[in-house]
């Protein structure tokens, strides 16, 4: 069964591009422009993994996830957060909250694919913990430096 | 030198003569003493003055660390009375020490409290030896760097936010160019059409951004070239208002409504339309759910006045001041929502430079009127 992706995020043209990337690696792709059709859909489809925008108008991408992680139905999906914020701490904050990992913008849409596949395979492993912990720690360390 | 006669020529015994050079030498150091006392006297004059009216704030203390010095500039920069601080330490003075651990050297950021509100200062400490080369005190010398603090925090939280508002549409465009040289795939004709006008776009939208912060530099610096001339206001209000119909999306409707009568105003053709053009854009992005958006042009006695009003979220009477500053975005606060915060900040500019001003008529969920008015230029 193809991977099925859902990504939420306001702009037409990420959108798209995602979808593109996507389908070319054999990949399904659901879109939703907002965070309330975002919710419904990942309830209603309960897609493999969340490609989620952080900057949206009206429900942001932080409190969708929270959300997300609440609802029994869609608790266990991974969560990957877009984000045009490339700050160090931006991207610990969606760590924190639960998300597996992060994008950030701009981003090569052709390596989507393949960095969707390894973060399923660990997953799949029952990795998830140890990757969160990983990459909070390397943003930890990254921090001090600062 | 010292004279002495006696009423009567004579010849001086020995023993005199000693006792009389014995007293002139004494004189003499007395003298000198006197005028070593007055000299220090004078430079300690000089010393006290200069202490009172340097702009550093000056503190010494003593080989106990005990203060000796609090010059008036310490005072004021610490709030902590030069009475109160004589005798006692740093520490007891400042719930903290001006010593450093390392070593005295170049200046130090240091914060202190003063009355409940945090003071950043810019230190440096020098050590006084005596000739045996013990401590025998220190001497610290401080400015209030907090105002330049404030600045530089409020340019770092404007760069970061620019930042993120460059990256958006960067995204598409690389993102599509990224598409397009995938050699993987074979795009139809549409489809690269489709993304070929997405990099055209998103790479428009970057430049508006881009001149945007070029306005925002322009205000900060006075550069804003406005030239006046009497513009009817009514037809640049037609004009951009037609422009964001072509253009809007969420089933807004658009109402003009101008005075019959001279509408003629002193402004800056380009400077209005971008003043009318945001006023417009926000009146759609603040009222999602549709609505009516009016435009309006009235006379008044010396100045045209015009609104733009909206059916949108409104704004609370308690941010109508803060929304014409520079980071101001109109949604939650962590920056989640479109925008660069700065189009209100422009627009207010932009009025001002034109001799007009700018206010808000707002509550909360009850949409928003936004005026500005210009002085007329009736009968010219």
């Amino acid at each position: 069964m193809p991977t099925t992706v859902l990504v939420i995020d306001d702009e037409a043209p990420i959108r798209l591009l995602c979808r593109v990337n996507l389908e070319a690696e054999g990949m399904d792709v659901l879109e939703a422009a907002d965070g309330p059709s975002g919710l419904e859909k990942a309830r209603s489809e309960t897609p493999d993994v969340i490609l989620l925008d952080v900057m949206m108008p009206g429900l942001d991408g932080w409190r969708v996830a929270e959300e997300l992680l609440d609802d029994e139905r869609t608790e266990s999906i991974p969560i990957v957060f877009l984000t045009a914020r490339a700050e160090l701490r931006d991207r610990a904050r969606g760590l924190d909250l639960g998300g597996l990992d992060y994008v950030t913008k701009p981003f090569n849409p052709v390596e989507l694919a393949t960095q969707l596949r390894r973060l399923l395979e660990r997953v799949a492993l029952g990795e998830r913990e140890d990757m969160r912990r990983e990459k909070l720690s390397d943003l930890r360390q990254m921090l001090e430096r600062e | 030198m010292l004279t002495v006669y006696d009423q009567e020529p004579r010849t001086w015994r020995e023993e005199e003569i000693e006792a009389l050079s014995a007293l002139a030498a004494n004189a003499s150091v007395a003298l000198s003493n006197a005028e070593l006392y007055q000299r220090v006297a004078v430079e300690r004059e000089q010393s006290v003055a200069i202490l009172a009216n340097v702009a550093d704030g000056i503190v010494a203390v003593d080989r106990d660390g005990h203060v000796v010095v609090w010059n008036a500039a310490a005072q004021q920069i610490t709030g902590v009375p030069t009475t109160e601080a004589l005798g006692r330490t740093t520490a007891q003075v400042l719930q903290r020490n001006l010593e450093s651990d390392d070593g005295v050297g170049a200046n130090r950021l240091v914060s202190i409290m003063r009355g409940g509100e945090e003071v950043w200062l810019s230190l440096s400490e020098a050590v006084m030896r005596d000739p045996t080369g013990a401590v025998a005190g220190r001497i610290f010398a401080f400015r209030d760097i907090s105002a330049e603090r404030g600045v530089e925090q409020m340019k770092s939280e404007f760069v970061s936010a620019v930042s993120h508002q460059l990256r958006a549409p960067l995204t598409s465009i690389y993102g599509f160019a990224q598409t397009l040289l995938r050699q993987d795939i074979e795009f139809g004709d549409h489809e690269r059409r489709t993304f070929l006008s997405y990099i055209a776009s998103e790479s428009e939208r970057l430049t508006r951004i881009v001149d945007k912060l070029l306005n925002v530099a322009r205000l900060d610096t006075g550069d804003l070239v406005v030239s006046l001339e009497p513009i009817d206001v009514g037809s640049v209000l037609a004009d951009a208002v037609a422009t964001i119909e072509a253009a809007a999306a969420n089933g807004h409707r658009f109402v003009v409504e101008v005075d019959g009568g001279d509408l003629r105003a002193h402004a800056d053709l380009d400077k209005l339309r971008q003043v009318l053009d945001h006023l417009v854009d926000n009146a759609v992005k603040f009222s999602p759910d549709g609505g009516v958006v009016r435009v309006e042009a009235r006379g008044r006695a010396d100045a045209v006045e015009i609104t733009v009003a909206d059916e949108g979220v409104g704004i609370p009477p308690s941010q109508h001041e803060r929304i014409f500053s520079k980071l101001y975005r109109g949604g939650a606060d962590d920056g989640s929502s479109a925008g660069t915060g700065l189009g209100l900040f422009i627009v207010h500019g932009l009025v001002q430079a034109m001799g007009g001003r700018i206010w808000v008529d707002s509550e909360e969920g009850r949409g928003a009127r936004f005026t500005f008015e210009l002085a007329a230029a009736r009968g010219e």
